[in-house]
């Protein structure tokens, strides 16, 4: 019994870091348009920036990695949001100024294997290919044991998930998130009635990347370790499917999305028992189905299971 | 009704596609107040003079003034934001959008589009929504769209997406609007509706460019016409002085041999 609270607690966390990761997608994609194929890449910085300010000093002896500050876990996990949106910062101001929708693609792809590869080759960093480990489970004031732990981690998981998702809410009822659904729909026309579109594409994807950031310091809480082998681009490839199988644009639509993917067929189906030489029949089970879903929503449904809303306005006037 | 100065000024303006000269000195004024057109055979360049002077194309040689103020070189956006609007040649529509939704969104201050008042200004921007909508609706009554408010504007007719452009430049109250062949796929009766938009928002000190194949409206709409051919001006005029102009008559039939 206890077992299987320990089991739902566990997914409980993956899903709420999950939805914080799809929703910061849904900003950059659904809301703007923008194709995000690196978007893995900011988790990733977000964790190793928050997994690095909590460890102390590297040990040497072939462990290395920078920082080392022993701060608190929120200062680190805000510290790993900015970072992940600064990177982003930079990527956006390389690339959106002159490049539209597919290239924007190709250039942050581009840019994240090159940082895949630093991160993996260049040790000092975060320690290669090995990657960090040893993250003790953050704000465990009562000195909780593992199992407990989990349990008690998703009520600040759980917070910070609602208030990512309220806010991103705000941001897409407003005439800001109006202003990026016109340069979603034509960029040339959002732009010959006066807006801003790359300062506005930019915004996006510095607030999506800050979300995961944040995701991935959440995350980096409970995996205790990183390395550059956990996010390869099959994770993007989940977030995305996730999006438009439950339908870009839509918030709701995105958490249904997360939980069939995410719990359902990526988390859930880790522990199904299997025979020791099949091992791996699983993992590439559950790949192949998620792209057969994905295919089939794409050629019946494009729109995802819960389409974007129409937004109906009470207007003056008459036919 | 036409005034003396120029609310926008052409001078000089030349633009190269690779080996084709699309615009070869090409200068005009748009007088204030005035209803324009910029006509010529096809391939005269007047949709690049179009995408030149709206901040669509980067500007290569030439200068442009709007208001008296230099507006070459700089993107698109601000050059909306300083009062001059274009539409373009082939409607585009934000699709996934509602007509009402198209208004909004253009008709919306800039300032009030950032992420911070989404968090903390909504009041700000409900207050001006409302009084937007209001605005929305009378336009979308002026322009007989108003049946169509909740459409999705991808899934307009042609001749309802050439309406709900217009209404989108002219919602913006602007000093100038460019339209690029607001006639085109448009039928009779809508056109008889489109000229008397024109006329309405000329009345409330909107000028207007056309940029027109059909000449019958620009005759009955245009008290100044510039005539492009090979990228050039090849006369400037009222409409039936340009009529009587040998080089238009040339560019448009050919030389008689």
């Amino acid at each position: 019994m206890e077992d299987i609270l320990f089991f739902v607690a566990n997914l409980g966390l993956f899903f709420f870091a999950y939805v914080i990761l799809t929703v910061g997608l849904n900003i950059q994609f659904g809301y703007a348009g923008l194709l995000n194929f690196a978007y893995i890449t900011f988790w990733a910085i977000g964790a190793y920036v928050t997994g690095v300010l909590i460890l102390g000093p590297a040990p040497g002896h072939g462990i290395t990695y920078i920082l080392g500050f022993n701060l608190p876990f929120l200062v680190a996990l805000i510290a790993g949001g900015v970072a992940a949106g600064a990177l982003a910062a930079l990527m956006g101001a390389l690339i959106l100024r002159r490049l539209r929708s597919d290239f924007v693609a190709i250039g942050l792809f581009a840019l994240s294997f090159a940082l895949y590869d630093i991160v993996g080759n260049y040790t000092p960093l975060f320690n290669g290919w090995d990657g960090i480990l040893g993250v003790l489970p953050p704000l465990n004031i009562f000195q909780l044991d593992a199992n407990a732990f989990t349990i008690y981690y998703l009520v600040p998981v759980g917070l910070a998930t609602l208030i990512l998702y309220w806010a991103a809410n705000l941001l897409q009822n407003s005439p800001y998130g109006r202003a990026l659904r016109a340069v979603r729909d034509d960029i040339d026309v959002a732009a010959s009635f006066g807006k801003n579109t790359v300062w506005l594409r930019w915004s996006a994807l510095v607030i999506g990347c800050i979300y995961a950031g944040i995701a991935g310091g959440l995350m980096i809480g409970f995996l205790s370790a990183l390395s550059p082998a956990s996010w390869a681009s099959s994770e993007t490839f989940i977030i995305w499917a996730a999006l438009i199988v439950g339908g870009a644009g839509n918030n709701r639509g995105m958490l249904l999305g997360t939980f069939l993917f995410v719990i359902v067929a990526l988390e859930a189906t880790r522990f199904i028992p299997m025979p020791a030489n099949v091992q791996n029949l699983i993992p590439a089970l559950r790949l192949i189905v998620i792209g057969a879903v994905l295919i089939v929503v794409l050629l019946f449904r494009p729109q995802g299971l819960l389409p974007e809303r129409r937004r109906i306005y009470a207007l003056p006037g008459q036919s | 009704m036409a005034a003396d100065h120029a609310l926008l000024a052409v001078s000089d303006l030349k633009h190269r596609f690779g080996g084709v000269q699309a615009v070869d000195g090409c200068s005009f004024n748009v007088p204030q107040g005035s209803v324009s057109a910029l006509i010529g055979p096809n391939g005269a360049g007047k949709s690049t003079v179009v995408n030149l002077v709206s901040g669509a194309l980067p500007l290569q040689s030439g200068h442009m003034e709007f208001l008296g103020k230099s507006i070459g070189g700089r993107p698109a956006y601000q050059i909306a934001r300083a009062g001059l609007i274009r539409t373009f040649q082939l409607s585009r529509e934000l699709r996934r959008m509602t007509v009402t939704e198209n208004l909004l969104v253009a008709s919306q201050s800039w300032r009030l589009e950032s992420p911070w008042v989404a968090l903390f200004g909504r009041k700000a921007s409900r207050t001006l929504e409302r009084e937007l909508l209001s605005r929305i609706g009378e336009m979308l009554t002026e322009l007989g769209l108003y049946g169509q408010r909740d459409t999705y504007a991808g899934e307009l007719s042609g001749g309802q997406k050439r309406l709900l452009e217009l209404a989108r430049a002219l919602i913006v109250e602007p000093k100038m609007v460019i339209l690029d062949e607001p006639m085109a796929g448009v039928n009779p009766v809508l056109i008889d509706r489109v000229v008397e938009v024109i006329q309405r928002f000329n009345a409330r000190g909107v000028t207007f460019l056309l940029v027109e194949h059909k000449l019958e409206v620009v005759d009955a709409l245009c008290d100044q016409v510039v005539v492009m051919a090979a990228g050039r001006v090849i006369a400037t005029g009222s409409m039936g002085e340009v009529r009587q102009d040998s080089a238009v008559v040339e560019a448009y039939i050919g030389r008689a041999n």
